[in-house]
């Protein structure tokens, strides 16, 4: 009898900061599915899962918004998965007629090609006034004019037509050819789009605790024939919504309660024990009760939702521990024999590594490493016995001496 | 409401007394998930902190610098 429990990795690529692997058009997705190969259950993020057109739906990987992941790994909401959501559109008023048509027929297209639930529009009642900047790191950031606009349009979605998930189409401000877009064609630089479409989908997640996502709404660009083929996947056609309506129409609900956090706390305090596992396994800890009853009527206790307490490993570009998912998972991981992978060759503009925060982290080379010290982990084999060199065991005695 | 880009720097070895549960046993730098609630606390002076990220540290300092999103009201 197999009696492994599922084990559970998060991937994150932050988006806005130039990562070589994953900072420009759905480029880290093949990343993603592989580690889904040696994974039962990946938790991953837009920026990672979009293509544009491109994407790829996997039975076991998790689209979770930025903000929802942060939340997610500070044990605040677990992850509830869905069999499908109903997905309600938010379109820029600042849109023109062509380029709102060119949306509409996307998800149409989404609607009649995949069988998708994409239930209702609104229009925003302003023009979201999307600005777009970038900080002295080199990341990518970016402001909203209106963001009550932005939120008045979600709120009707919800309250009106019952979505359970929000994509965003807002217009972007056209590049006329700066050096930052062709260095981004290129393959090189940062996503100069990145840090303001995370704004716009943090803040409906922060309001609505749902999934959202975000496409921007660009004027075509002139065909460069010499742009690098990790960009290419946003130069197929007029608009980046087929994967976010592909990513959301499975995304796992958000599921906010402070029992999730005393699942939390049970583990930091030991009480839970390094056996992390389903929720289930929780439920015998002292304060949460194993009824039946009150899993089904609470969804905080319902074996399905995914809590922080049950990642077994989180896989991160060596320069980005700086993020809040990261550095909430980490120590837990850290505490609990779980693996904080840092990728060396996926370079960020980024320059915070793991030991600049005390964080003890899996050095490797590269996605194909971290893919081998997961199965190996998966295994029951410590990565270190894969290495050339065989230390001696470190004594802690000689600590105190 | 608003949003706004904003860039500080908080210091790694900061214990408030509220953070005291979460610092290492025994050390004084704030553990990570210690120094993300140090980090949304500074943040609050300035609005509601939407994203925010750690983007470089300063080991001889001990400082991170930080660029973050807040929103505020009208």
């Amino acid at each position: 009898m197999h009696l492994k429990r599922s084990h559970t990795t998060v991937l994150i690529v932050p988006t806005g900061i130039g990562a070589a692997i994953g900072g420009y058009a759905g480029d880290a997705l093949p990343v993603a599915r592989a580690v889904a190969q040696v994974t039962d259950r990946l938790i991953t993020h837009p920026n990672v899962m979009n293509g544009a057109q491109m994407y790829w739906p996997m039975e076991n990987a998790y689209y979770v918004e930025g903000y929802g992941l942060d939340q997610f790994a500070a044990g605040h909401w677990g992850l509830k998965p869905v069999h499908q959501n109903a997905i309600g559109l938010v379109i820029d008023q600042a849109m023109e007629a062509e380029l709102r048509w060119r949306h509409f027929q996307a998800a149409d297209a989404a609607r009649a090609t995949l069988g998708l639930n994409v239930s209702a529009h609104v229009v925003t009642d302003m023009p979201l006034g999307v600005t777009l900047k970038t900080a002295d790191s080199g990341a990518s950031w970016g402001t909203l004019e209106n963001p009550d606009s932005l939120l008045r349009a979600a709120e009707r979605l919800i309250t009106e037509a019952g979505v359970g998930a929000i994509a965003v189409i807002a217009r972007f401000p056209d590049d006329e050819g700066s050096a930052a877009l062709q260095a981004y064609r290129q393959g090189e630089g940062v996503d100069g789009l990145a840090g303001a479409e995370a704004v716009i989908s943090h803040l409906i997640v922060r309001t609505f605790e749902i999934p959202c996502a975000h496409a921007p709404a660009l004027a075509p660009i002139p065909l460069d024939p010499s742009i690098s083929p990790r960009s290419a996947a946003e130069e197929l056609g007029y608009t980046f919504l087929p994967c976010v309506l592909a990513g959301l129409s499975r995304a796992p609900q958000f599921v906010s309660s402070k029992l999730g956090a005393d699942l939390l706390t049970d583990v930091h305090t030991g009480t839970g024990g390094r056996d992390r596992g389903d929720v289930h396994s929780h439920q015998a800890s002292p304060g949460i009760v194993a009824d039946s009853t009150i899993s089904q009527a609470h969804p905080a206790v319902d074996p399905a939702v995914i809590w922080s307490a049950q990642v077994d490993a989180v896989i991160v570009p060596a320069t980005a521990f700086g993020g809040s998912a990261v550095m909430n998972l980490a120590p837990l991981l850290n505490r609990q024999g779980g693996q904080v992978i840092a990728v060396g060759d996926n370079s960020t503009t980024m320059s915070v590594r793991a030991a600049d925060l005390g964080i003890r982290a899996i050095s490797v080379g590269s996605y194909l490493e971290a893919i081998g010290a997961i199965a190996a982990y998966q295994a029951g084999v410590t990565h270190t016995a894969l290495r050339p060199e065989t230390h001696l065991i470190p004594s802690l005695d000689k600590c105190h001496s | 409401m608003r949003t706004q880009l904003i860039a500080m720097e908080v210091s790694l070895q900061e214990t408030p007394d509220q953070l005291h549960k979460a610092v290492c046993k025994g050390s004084i730098p704030l553990r990570s998930d210690a120094l993300c609630l140090h980090i949304e606390d500074e943040l609050s002076v300035y609005g509601v902190p939407l994203r925010w990220a750690i983007t470089s540290v300063d080991q001889a300092t001990q400082r991170a610098h930080v660029e973050a999103v807040v929103t505020l009201l009208d």
